[in-house]
């Protein structure tokens, strides 16, 4: 499955100081590329199809919620420090072991440098206030809070 | 009044206390009018918080809160705890991700009549020259790691070495711009990376440069120790460590979540993750820490630089004119070891001040020598339609607060019903009409950042000065402002 920003389903919860999001998808996959996307959205409201930059993130973490705030920190961080503007995610794996979650996913976008006036919002963190990853009725949640 | 399962009783009219109960080694104490009270206990959990605060090992006499108390991540912003060196424990939730956000205020010999008719040219070229906004690069060249290495290690003085202000800004600065014990080499590259591009630069959200003119002087003599008088044009920065810091803290909140179970701290709360003061993962913490708040101080002192310059050329007037000094700079965000009485006894502690201000009383040792009398000045920045505050610390302070006082306003909306209620104005004129210019990196920004978003400051300084915690010397109102 290709995630792109029109696959994703998130929405902002409101927050006094900072932002959050809840997101929603029917696999751990589509949930974690929906508040990928819908982070984006924070960050900037211009989506561009572009995909002349290819990126592979691999991690695990020991739990769940530890992986969502890695995946989300990881994009945060490519684009703040390497103007990597996400367009789609072709293929984002989830395995969980007895000791892990391991992450595998394969980005592609564009460099953001040549257009800095997109960028809307810094993200200085993700937090892990109030997270919450939940599996009810064969739909995976989560809300985020992201200190801006 | 109760809260969740909690007694709380008055004190007086500036205090109540939340009674340990549960888990909590110590009480809560809340510094706030009857009104604030009922708004804190009706809107967040920022008074839960208090109470997470409680149950670190090792805290002493009370988790406390000014009154700009709310909402934040393990700590609430405004909450101030002291943990004991040797049975104690350090947390980066009493922090925050923005190590060192402080403020900073310099004070010039000209008047609001002398700028007034200059501030658009003047806030058009601070903010052309003074990076604004998002992963803004610095006004200075991108730095190498030797650089990062130097000024982390060197705090303060790092900057004044490379031709950005003088030797006599560093007495005008908390620990005089630099936290010992810093270690660059506990700094992760992935925050040495974020760091490099980003000295000399405001930032987003909050962070702001301020033109500000002294409409109001409430203590003659502290004002004038200071070097202030009315009608004064100053100026007011406050930013922090960037995206540098934001990695630190972030590096460091999984390896103390670690800690927590490796030591066997149980806490209610996962960003009050923390160690042992004297374990290795909290020492480690401790020099990553002081690395971020070394590039702070550099932070503020070189956009400090770059804003005296602007003066100078905009105005074409000569820097013995201008006379342009900086009177202090405050940290609002950190954690130092200092030392306070307990029982009596002076112990050397662990002081978290997340969204609290140092506020050191008349006569203190780590005060600068011209203000050994007047007690510390004590920054509170307002918003940017309404007024700012001096005050300075007391001997109260030290007794009730462990030397520490409020730190700003705090948010009354969020950002987006904030944005909502901006819709479909002219908000820039709007600020004009106030009698402020405001440039900022976009509308959005603006929206955000308008007076109806926040709360009276006023109500705040006027708690810590009926508390005699810290005492109002002159309120600063704006005339330019440029934001990120």
């Amino acid at each position: 499955m290709i995630y792109t920003l029109e696959t994703s389903r998130f929405n902002e919860i409101e927050h006094t100081a900072d932002i959050g999001l809840s997101g929603e998808g029917e696999t751990l996959p589509a949930l974690f590329a929906s508040l990928a996307f819908g982070m984006l959205q924070i960050i900037t409201k211009v989506h561009r199809q572009a995909d002349e930059i290819r990126r592979q993130i691999t991690f695990d973490e020991p739990s769940v919620d530890d992986l969502l705030i890695r995946w989300l920190s990881e994009i945060n961080y490519l684009m703040q420090v390497n103007h990597f503007l996400p367009s789609s995610i072709p293929d984002l794996k989830i395995d969980e072991t007895p000791d892990a979650f391991l992450l595998r996913a394969c980005l592609h976008g564009s460099d953001s440098s040549a257009f800095p006036d997109m960028i809307e919002k810094e993200i200085k963190a993700v937090t892990y206030h109030q997270l919450a990853v939940t599996n009810q009725d064969k739909c995976y949640t989560a809300r985020v809070i992201f200190d801006i | 009044m109760k809260y969740k399962t909690f007694q709380i009783e008055k004190i007086d009219d500036t205090l109540f206390e939340v009674a340990a109960a549960g888990g909590m080694r110590v009480p809560g104490r809340i510094y706030a009018s009857e009104k604030m009270m009922g708004t804190i206990l009706r809107e967040d959990e920022s008074l839960q918080q208090v109470i997470n605060v409680a149950h670190l090992p090792g805290i002493q006499k009370y988790a406390l809160a000014m009154p700009d108390i709310h909402w934040g991540y393990g700590f609430p912003i405004g909450g101030v705890a002291a943990t004991d060196l040797e049975e104690g424990v350090v947390s980066p939730g009493g922090v925050g991700y923005d190590i060192n956000c402080g403020v900073r205020l310099a004070r010039t010999d000209l008047c609001e009549g002398d700028v007034r008719p200059h501030i658009q040219k003047l806030v058009s070229n601070l903010y052309n020259t003074i990076p604004t906004g998002i992963g803004s690069s610095g006004a200075i060249k991108k730095l190498s790691e030797k650089d990062m290495s130097g000024l982390m290690r060197k705090g303060m003085s790092w900057a004044v070495e490379n031709g950005f202000g003088d030797a006599d800004d560093l007495d005008h600065t908390e620990e005089q711009g630099c936290l010992p014990g810093a270690d660059p080499a506990i700094v992760s590259k992935r925050a040495i990376e974020r760091g490099k591009p980003q000295l000399g630069t405001l930032g987003s959200g909050n962070h702001f440069l301020e033109i500000d003119f002294i409409d109001q002087i409430y203590r003659e003599q502290e004002a004038a120790d200071m070097g202030l008088f009315p009608q004064q044009i100053v100026i007011l920065i406050h930013t922090g460590s960037r995206g540098c810091s934001y990695q630190i803290c972030d590096d460091f909140l999984k390896v103390l979540t670690r800690a927590s179970q490796t030591y066997h701290i149980t806490l209610p709360d996962r960003q009050l993750a923390c160690a042992p003061i004297r374990s290795s993962e909290g020492e480690d913490y401790f020099s990553a820490m002081a690395a971020g708040a070394n590039f702070a101080w550099n932070n503020r002192q070189v956009i400090m630089s770059l804003a005296r310059d602007v003066f100078l050329q905009t105005l074409s007037i000569s820097a013995h004119d201008l006379n342009f000094k900086l009177v202090y700079d405050v940290s609002h965000n950190i954690a130092k070891i200092e030392e306070h009485k307990i029982n009596g006894w002076v112990k050397k502690l662990c002081l978290h001040r997340k969204g609290a201000t140092r506020a050191f009383p008349p006569g203190h040792p780590d005060i600068p020598s011209s203000y050994q009398k007047t007690g510390q000045p004590v920054l509170v920045p307002g918003d940017m339609g309404r007024y700012s505050y001096i005050c300075v610390g007391t001997q109260k302070a030290m007794e009730e607060t462990f030397g520490s006082s409020c730190h700003g306003a705090g948010r009354l909306q969020s950002r987006k019903k904030a944005k909502a209620m901006g819709r479909g104005r002219d908000l820039i004129s709007e600020m004009a009409k106030m009698g402020v210019l405001v440039q900022a990196h976009g509308y959005q920004t603006v929206a955000e950042e308008m007076p109806y978003a926040y709360k009276d400051v006023a109500t705040v300084v006027d708690v810590m000065d009926k508390a005699g915690i810290s005492r109002k010397v002159a309120r600063l109102k704006p005339i330019g402002v440029i934001k990120g």
